[in-house]
């Protein structure tokens, strides 16, 4: 029998819920990225096999599986971030964690213990039912997972009191390579060998998340002339959450949506029981912040780079983005504690040959960024070569890779940079 | 296939991926990307490029229970209801339609209902003692009420009686509206329904429509207007839903002059055609509440409601994921602890019933807004 028979036999025997359909394989191969053809062609590769575990021991099982065959684990979750984390860089098994979706929240000790394919909303819902809240939560988070967050390393809502993700955990469980196939509970300090890490040292299986008491949260909207003025009220007023919006990025969804926002750049500060702004109530800016991505319509694509941006050299970007930027843009900037994630939005169109301009222009932002003391938001597969010029104890990390997960089953190709992939990504910064 | 979707490439192409379609009811249940909202826009965008559907992901495409639920929450406003309706009617042309499609459309060509039923016993369930009139007022039973749930033709019939409202009923010349037709994909067929059924009401004088059925009601309000401006045909017809039209007419009585109450929990389930495709969400509330009942509502309401499973021709084709769905839909009343589920579909009623009946469950009773507003007549002393 041959070794791929043998194998999807195995799978099919092992799991309810598994997939060999070509064309189920290609919807899980793909993130909410859309990068030009060519390069898409060449740095990535569909998965062989989709693999959705019900409980711990299937990704047990998975993680043998994987050992035995020697197949690549691509971990997802929603796939609603546009890095390639959960692109398939050499194939092998996609393990699509929708169906672990359960928690439960300890109101005692104000926390909630997920598994990782539950969607943060779900898990909002139930809290304020028990007069709690999560702390900080993706913009996405009405489809994003708990998992895919982690591993993201995010920021977002509530990032401007709270910090990252990584601020806002107690524990983790995990499972990787290692000999003995027990759970790890990982607190405290190792907690950075896990978060951000992209399912690259281990898959995690279940997170206790600190909730907060439930506040009322009052947003205000001021106009602000310029970035810096927005960092001077976040500094000053200190907001749970705050949101700078370009004047561009309301007019793009005046067009769209039909709305009548003012189009002037605003900052939309949230606070928790009183305001500690004084502007106009601004109900109708906070029930869309899940939405920054409405302005796609205009597209019908969308060119995007999230770069986090240290306060001080907020005023150098936004004017770089002017310098740089002259295809019609908006600009979203959701400030989190000393630094601030600038996300610039350019409706494009992948059919057309504006697309590859759009993307150059994408990739001098990073590269400016960069220069002001920046980073790319994450790094995923497309910005791995960047991951030892910008990930603080990098060569921890990849020892800490080497030591877990020996044969490099791991997501390889994410973070840790591998095969021609780091090298095309950086031509095509330098060429297209 | 690529030729087939030319004009559709703006919408396929505008997805954002950014999955909050998977508040899909289908994807609930079976939770695999090629039966998601995105996924299907994925598979079609594929398709742009050449990649050929195989039977197994085109069944997938027949598993939208066309609840428009999608459309509700996406991001981008893509008009995704139109799209899906859009690409079964061209799926069906190159690929054929799915068996129990093809069985649907077949009964309704020689019986002119899609259960397979005479004719003739069309309007058995008509209670004596009650007259049909030469009214321009319509009470159009649809197949599933005069078939399947006679309880809500018989009410409604008692209703307007009650209320000394004279209707016109076509009795044995009602026909199929064409709804099952159009949402699985066979448009051409459900057209030669709409000239037929507007030939009928206009020779019988007809001005206007009231249905008891939220899926008759979406296809004369909204369908047949757009088929009959397609095909020159003069469409000017009052369509009005029961409730709608006892909201109006006899509301005030029902609220204030009839003393007796009906005691109990409801909640009530919006039929998708009727709610979110058609924006009727009042009226039935108020009849509710008029009734005496204690309305509470389920997590998922209104604009956001949760499909019963069964349209889209899924209950017909996919009996067990309709079924699962179902489940979903009542485990969110059960929630609730309530009485009485409450609906204005009989199509809804029947598979909240048949979901019920599978999970064993003693409660809710399920029950058509027409049942509820004839038990409310009968404890004053109505019609019984």
């Amino acid at each position: 029998m041959e070794i791929m028979e043998k194998f999807e036999m195995e799978v099919r025997k092992l799991f309810s819920h598994v997939s060999f359909h070509p064309l189920e394989i290609k919807l899980y191969s793909h993130d909410i990225s859309v990068i030009p053809g060519y390069l898409e062609k060449m740095v990535s590769s569909d998965a062989e096999v989709i693999i959705q575990p019900e409980s711990v021991d299937d990704v047990r099982e998975i993680l043998r599986i994987s050992g035995e065959y020697s197949k690549p684990i691509v971990p997802r979750g929603s796939a609603t971030s546009g890095y390639g984390g959960v692109v398939p860089l050499k194939g092998g098994i996609v393990v699509d964690f929708s169906r672990m979706n359960h928690f439960e929240i300890d109101e005692e000790t104000k926390t909630v213990k997920s598994e990782p394919g539950a969607i943060w909303w779900d898990i909002q819902k139930e809290a304020r039912k028990k007069n709690l809240s999560l702390r900080i939560y993706p913009t996405s988070a009405l489809s994003s997972t708990v998992g895919g967050w982690i591993a993201q390393g995010g920021l977002g809502i509530g990032s401007t009191m709270f910090g990252g993700i990584g601020e806002n955990i107690e524990e983790i469980e995990v499972l990787d390579f290692e000999r003995d196939k027990r759970v790890k509970k990982v607190r405290h300090d190792n907690l950075k060998y896990y978060i951000g890490m992209e399912g690259t040292t281990g898959l995690i299986t279940s997170s206790a998340i600190k909730l907060m008491d439930y506040k009322e949260e009052i947003p205000v909207a001021a106009d602000v002339k310029g970035v810096m003025e927005a960092v001077k009220i976040v500094e000053r007023t200190k907001p749970y959450s705050a949101i700078l919006m370009s004047s561009e990025f309301f007019r793009m969804m005046n067009e769209v949506k039909g709305t009548d926002f003012e189009e002037k750049d605003i900052l939309l500060a949230v606070y928790l029981e009183k305001a500690g702004l004084d502007g106009r109530d601004a109900y109708d800016l906070w029930n869309d912040r899940f939405y920054p991505l409405r302005i796609k319509k205009k597209g019908p694509s969308l060119v995007s780079i999230e770069s986090l941006i240290p306060f001080e050299n907020l005023g150098s970007y936004y004017r770089e983005i002017k310098k740089e930027v002259a295809a019609d843009h908006a600009v979203q900037t959701y400030f989190s504690k000393k630094e601030a994630n600038v996300i610039v939005l350019i409706p494009s169109d992948e059919r057309d040959k504006r697309f590859m301009k759009d993307w150059k222009t994408a990739f001098k932002l990073l590269k400016v960024g960069m220069k002001l003391g920046g980073r790319p938001y994450a790094t995923g597969l497309y910005l791995s070569y960047l991951s030892r010029r910008i990930i603080l104890d990098y060569d921890e990390l990849l020892k800490f890779k080497k030591k877990v997960d020996p044969a490099n089953l791991l997501n390889p190709g994410k973070i840790f940079p591998e095969g021609r992939v780091p090298m095309l990504m950086k031509i095509a910064g330098l060429v297209i | 296939m690529a030729k087939i979707l030319e004009d559709l490439v703006d919408e396929i192409y505008a997805c954002a991926q950014c999955n909050y379609c998977r508040i899909c009811p289908t994807f609930k249940v079976e939770r695999w990307e090629s039966v998601s909202p995105k996924g299907r826009l994925y598979l079609l965008k594929l398709s742009l490029n050449n990649s050929e559907l195989d039977n197994l992901m085109l069944k997938d495409f027949f598993k939208c229970t066309t609840c428009g639920l999608c459309e509700n929450v996406c991001i981008v406003g893509i008009p995704l209801l139109k799209l899906w309706e859009e690409t079964r009617n061209r799926l069906t042309k190159v690929k054929g339609v799915l068996p129990a499609h093809k069985k649907l459309a077949d009964s309704i060509g020689i019986y002119m209902n899609p259960y397979g039923e005479e004719k003739e016993l069309r309007d058995g369930w008509f209670p004596e003692g009650i007259e049909v009139s030469n009214s321009n007022v319509l009470y159009f039973a649809g197949c599933t009420a005069s078939y399947r749930a006679k309880e809500i033709a018989i009410s409604t019939a008692k209703i307007l009686s009650h209320f000394e409202i004279e209707f016109n009923y076509l009795r044995k010349d009602e026909i199929c509206c064409g709804s099952t037709l159009l949402r699985t994909g066979q448009k051409d067929k459900a057209e030669k329904l709409v000239e037929r059924n507007i030939k009928i009401w206009n020779k019988n004088g007809i001005e206007t429509i009231i249905t008891t059925c939220a899926g008759c009601y979406r296809t004369f309000a909204l369908d047949y207007p757009e088929i009959c401006e397609e095909k020159g045909i003069d469409f000017n017809f009052e369509i009005l839903h029961l409730s709608q039209f006892i909201e109006r007419e006899a509301g005030k009585i029902i609220k204030n002059g009839m003393k007796a109450k009906l005691r109990g929990k409801a909640t009530y389930h919006d039929p998708c055609h009727l709610g979110r495709h058609a924006g009727v969400y009042n009226e039935p509330r108020e009849l509710i509440r008029a009734s005496g009942l204690d309305l509470v509502e389920m997590e998922h309401t209104r604009e956001d409601s949760f499909c019963c499973g069964a349209g889209g021709g899924v209950r017909a084709q996919f009996r067990d994921l309709s079924l699962e769905i179902g489940k979903l839909r009542l485990k969110e009343a059960l929630e609730l602890d309530v009485d009485y589920l409450i609906s204005c579909c009989p199509f809804c009623k029947m598979h909240l019933s048949h979901s019920k009946k599978v999970s064993e469950l003693e409660k809710p009773e399920i029950l058509d807004i027409s049942e509820v507003i004839l038990k409310v007549i009968n404890e004053n002393g109505g019609v019984e």
